[in-house]
């Protein structure tokens, strides 16, 4: 079921009446009617790949009390390794068995020999990178003491199934999302109007912006062997911007429909948009993410090597943005495309900026200051870069694309089938970067529009975002791009 | 929860005439950003004007109908030469759910004694989004166009509807003229477009038709069969002619053919003309004016011998409401 569908538009208003209505003062009925909510949104997806979400839990489940109630350290730890492992193997098996296979296939065959090895039939569940790495999260933080286990399996289940954000994030922790399922929950009207409001702004990105973008770029990747470089320009960076409005425009939608059931999710992007160098760009971009990963890849390496000093903690970002790309698919693009960030990171790391936090310098006007929209653009122009690897179907045919934006054609005029559909986009996207900026030290762009406004302002301004999607909406669902990760 | 729940109703309730007014404003937006919303008053095929004037036509003999093949493949003068009183009902890529709602609209009252309907393999595979576009732009709107829509489940269709009954509504197309006559084209007493261009230009792309059979407009067309039977209407199926590229795109001709001759009387005059690309066609499923004198002869010859006599007929001016 998509957040941007006819089914999840009636979906939703039941599941909202039952909850609030039917089952406001048992929060124990509310987290089982969250956790049968939750099964049917994931099994309409495909209903046969249920079985799992609902015996890793289990398992999990198990685990975690047998981890707290350990005496022994070293029991704890083998229990927490034996969790680690089972999480991800599931991930393993069912994302990069095929991967590895071809892999080691080709090596193989590349030093003469013959191997009887053959891929696997597999269908790869949805979400199952989000949800595995929540329950990673869940066993590792009850064996650093971090985390008590959940003794109530219905308010555990919901929390790893949670329906608004299974599918593709936010990555929640354990701490945040669980006890708000074990306390009563009463409801908030600005907090579910606050919801309503964010689910609005990210399905103007998805439908208006990302959707949009995708008839250009899916044109340009197809077709990037017979395009001028300029094309091909012009494709990636509307593609960088249909990546950000889709998955920034999903997350958004996440968060708002928790807001309506009365939950606090993670923010999972700050306008990385306006990032100014790749480190900032990482503390803004696709947050609960890239936090897990510090938390559980990049600080235990980085400790573990701080005797190699900063080599230490360039091979710890390398690996840690490895992994990273790793978890988004089973390709050798994903891979280089980790590979990159982490190399991006070398000149931050050495000149000891890592983790220092970078202010966004303005004008009097309100603008960028000149050295800031430098550091906005050229960092854009280095993610951008990034996203040809990520989008394209192998290395070779990103070889095709990058070698065709460094060639004499980038000075040509751009195809007459993207111009074409150019100016509109161009239009949209001015549209969102002007509201984006405005609101950028909100939690999404429209948090306090108009807040000051008479409250028939306001609903106009609403009114016309709705409207705006009707206007430009495509008429056949598109799905959103992280939910093949 | 109460306040909420009113919250949302009311906004609700005011999003409808809100929307309506930014439609409004949104009408003068320029058309290349107007991505959902296809208003196109007067546009290419003169349907505006063909669907004034059907309004002052009645009883006639033969009434045409289809896609732009059929207002630039029936040229109604030279049916009225042979004394047929005739009116071409066609209109931009016309599809047959487009086709039963000109019927409901318009059939009564021309009351034809014999309906030629162009078909090509087209019809059963398009969506029908611009043809439906082009009715909705060009001619009233009713209880028929919204089933139309529904049918079609379209937002672009669904958009151009609701802004063309706020056009209507507010009367802005009272004074709209369309002129008869523009670079190319002009436009015929009785639907028919004369294209003055004679030359061959493909500058225009081959049809990028997705061969996935559209339930839809089989339904439809079975209706119009339906329909014409229960009414006791003769009619007869025309495939026109194009040139021979555009005809071999297509990937299964002769079943068409076989299908159609299920309906009734059918007529492939692709088989039986043998007319050239380059001195009897304008593009690649567009006759010039030459190529459309010797189909229409040719079609003519095949006609008389039916039920339509000269002497039957009511050829003269059409009738001035």
């Amino acid at each position: 079921m998509l957040f941007n569908s006819i089914t999840f538009a009636i979906f939703l208003p039941i599941v909202f009446f039952l909850y609030w209505i039917v089952f406001q003062h048992n929060s124990r009925w509310q987290n089982m009617l969250l956790l049968m909510a939750s099964y049917v949104f994931y099994a309409w997806v495909n209903w046969k790949i249920l079985s799992l979400l609902i015996v890793t839990t289990l398992v999990f489940y198990g685990l975690g009390i047998a981890i707290y109630n350990a005496v022994d350290t070293k029991k704890k730890n083998r229990l927490n390794t034996l969790g680690v492992l089972f999480g991800l193997g599931i991930l393993l098996y069912f994302k990069y068995a095929n991967f590895f296979i071809t892999a080691f296939k080709d090596v193989v065959e590349h030093i003469g020999l013959q191997t009887n090895l053959h891929t696997f039939s597999i269908i790869v569940p949805v979400g199952i990178s989000f949800y595995t790495f929540r329950l990673l999260s869940y066993l590792i933080d009850i064996n650093r003491g971090n985390q008590k286990p959940a003794q109530d399996i219905v308010a555990f289940s919901a929390y790893v199934a949670f329906f608004p954000s299974i599918l593709a994030g936010p990555i929640d922790r354990p701490k945040l999302l669980l006890p708000q399922l074990q306390t009563k929950r009463v409801f908030d009207y600005n907090l579910a109007v606050d919801g309503c409001k964010q689910i609005l702004w990210g399905l103007f990105k998805k439908a208006v912006i990302a959707d949009n973008c995708a008839v250009v770029t899916n044109f340009v990747f197809d077709n990037s062997a017979n395009l001028s470089g300029s094309t091909l320009l012009l494709g990636a960076v509307f593609f960088s911007f249909q990546m950000y409005a889709d998955f920034s425009g999903y997350s958004d939608m996440a968060i708002g429909i928790a807001k309506l059931l009365g939950f606090k999710i993670t923010q999972n992007f700050n306008y990385p948009l306006f990032a100014q160098n790749i480190a900032d760009f990482w503390r803004r971009w696709h947050i609960s993410l890239t936090s897990w990963l510090t938390d559980y890849v990049f600080m235990p390496l980085n400790i573990k090597w701080r005797d190699w000093g900063k080599k230490g903690m360039i091979l710890a970002i390398i690996i840690d943005f490895i992994i990273c790309g790793l978890w988004h698919g089973a390709n050798w693009t994903f891979v280089l495309w980790g590979f990159y960030h982490g190399l991006l990171f070398i000149p931050i790391i050495l000149s000891g900026k890592m983790f220092k936090k970078t202010k966004i310098e303005t004008s009097k006007r309100g603008l960028p200051t000149l050295k800031t929209l430098g550091s906005m653009i050229f960092t854009f122009f280095l993610v951008t870069f990034g996203l040809i690897f990520f989008n394209s179907e192998s290395i070779s045919s990103a070889w095709t694309f990058v070698s065709g934006i460094f060639s004499s054609s980038l000075f040509t005029i751009p195809s007459r089938k993207v111009l074409a559909n150019s100016l509109t986009f161009c239009v949209l996207i001015c549209v969102l970067m002007f509201i984006e900026w405005s609101g950028r030290n909100n939690q999404y762009a429209i948090e306090f529009l108009g807040l000051r406004w008479k409250k028939c302002f306001r609903w106009a301004v609403y009114m016309f975002i709705i409207f705006a999607i009707f206007m430009f909406v495509k008429t056949k669902e598109t799905p959103f791009i992280y939910f093949q990760f | 929860m109460k306040r909420f729940i009113k919250s949302i109703f009311t906004f609700a309730l005011l999003l409808i005439p809100t929307c309506f007014v930014y439609l409004f404003f949104w009408g003068f937006v320029p058309d290349k950003i107007k991505s959902n919303l296809n208003y196109g008053l007067g546009s290419g095929g003169y349907s505006y004007s063909r669907l004034q004037e059907v309004k002052n036509f009645k009883e006639v003999d033969i009434l045409f109908l289809g896609s732009s093949r059929s207002y630039r493949g029936f040229d109604t003068r030279i049916f009225n030469q042979y004394g047929f009183y005739s009116f071409n009902l066609g209109s931009s890529s016309q599809t047959p759910l487009q086709t039963k709602v000109l019927l409901n609209r318009y059939l009564d009252r021309l009351n034809p004694k014999l309906i030629i309907y162009e078909v090509s393999p087209e019809i059963f595979y398009v969506d029908g989004v611009e043809s439906a576009l082009d009715i909705i732009s060009n001619d009233k709107n009713d209880r028929e166009s919204i089933d139309m829509a529904l049918t079609i489940n379209h937002i672009k269709v669904y958009n151009t509807l609701c802004y063309a009954i706020e056009r209507d509504l507010l009367h802005l197309n009272v004074d709209f003229h369309q002129p008869l006559q523009d670079e190319n084209d002009t436009y015929i007493s009785g639907g028919y477009v004369e294209r003055r261009q004679l030359d061959f230009s493909d500058n225009k792309d081959m049809a990028d038709v997705e061969f996935v059979s559209n339930e839809k407009q089989t339904d439809a067309f079975h209706e119009i069969i339906r329909l014409f039977k229960r009414q006791g209407i003769d009619y007869l199926l025309v495939y026109t002619p194009v040139t021979d590229d555009y005809y071999e795109n297509f990937p299964d001709n002769e079943n068409f053919d076989d299908k159609m001759k299920t309906f009734g009387t059918y007529y492939n005059f692709n088989k039986i003309l043998n007319l050239d690309d380059s001195l009897h066609f304008y593009d690649w499923d567009h006759l010039n004016q030459a190529g459309v004198e010797i189909f229409n002869r040719n079609l003519i010859e095949k006609i008389k011998p039916t039920q339509i006599s000269c002497e039957k007929s009511t050829s003269g001016l059409p009738i001035q409401k």
